[in-house]
């Protein structure tokens, strides 16, 4: 199956991470059943950091969200979320430190199985998250058409 | 959207939220549950029909259970639905909050 790629790109601002929720559901529920649920609070959580620290990171203002689907895996990259000289400051919190905030990136990272940071094209200094998680074996693609008739 | 009502069962208080609890709607959640807490003895904040919550949400019930224990007012979470009793593990906090199951 080829890799299916989409996304979509909204103004930062929280009243539009609902927007993106709602994109990337079916294709999260597709792959992931239940377990979308999670995979989709890591894709908001990301957002919500972008919207949070938007003065400082963002040039245009908008949030870009993309997802690729492949026949193991599906991939979602946040496109201009930070800054090269923030990445050393995206860590998570101690848990034992019960507070309020801090606990996106625990979540993220507790929900994915890989996170990492990469270039952004075209914005020198500027990088984009990436957060990848293996489809389970039941619900990889096999090639056969969904629904034949 | 979440959506807030308050009503007192004999000595409690409860605030019922529903919808989704996100960055967009934890302050309203917020400033629920601060106006729950005056003149409250004790407050049962419900979330079973709370579909999604994420982090900004489980600060403001964070944030909530420290208000409640400074004005001593008994503070506890309600049949948590699936969703944000799934997020409160993630969070490791099932043991820092006091859930309540009405079994209802």
């Amino acid at each position: 199956m080829p890799p299916r790629a989409f996304g979509v790109t909204v103004p930062a601002d929280a009243r539009y991470l609902k927007v993106v929720r709602a994109f990337f559901k079916p294709v999260l529920e597709e792959h992931f059943g239940e377990e979308s649920g999670m995979i989709i609070l890591a894709l908001d959580e990301s957002c919500s950091n972008i919207v949070k620290h938007q003065s400082k990171n963002l040039d245009d203002g908008m949030i870009t969200a993309r997802v690729q689907v492949t026949e193991s895996l599906v991939r979602l990259r946040i496109g201009d979320f930070c800054g090269q000289e923030d990445v050393e400051n995206i860590r998570p919190r101690d848990l034992q430190d019960v507070r309020p905030g801090g606990l996106g990136t625990h979540f993220v990272d507790q929900i994915m199985d890989h996170v990492a940071f990469e270039p952004e094209p075209g914005k020198p200094g500027r990088l984009a998250l990436v957060l990848e998680k293996k489809i389970p074996e039941g619900k990889q693609e096999d090639g056969e058409p969904r629904n034949p008739r | 959207m979440a959506n807030l009502e308050t009503h007192d069962e004999g000595d409690a208080r409860i605030l019922a939220i529903s919808g989704e609890v996100d960055m967009d709607s934890s302050p309203d959640v917020k400033d629920g549950i601060l106006g729950a807490l005056k003149g409250a003895s004790t407050l049962k904040v419900l979330l079973k029909d709370v579909s999604y919550i994420d982090s900004s949400g489980i600060a403001v019930l964070i944030q909530g259970m420290k208000d409640a224990n400074r004005a001593n007012v008994a503070y506890s979470l309600l049949d948590p639905s699936p969703n944000v009793k799934s997020v409160i593990e993630l969070a490791m906090l099932q043991q820092v909050f006091t859930i309540e199951e009405s079994g209802g």
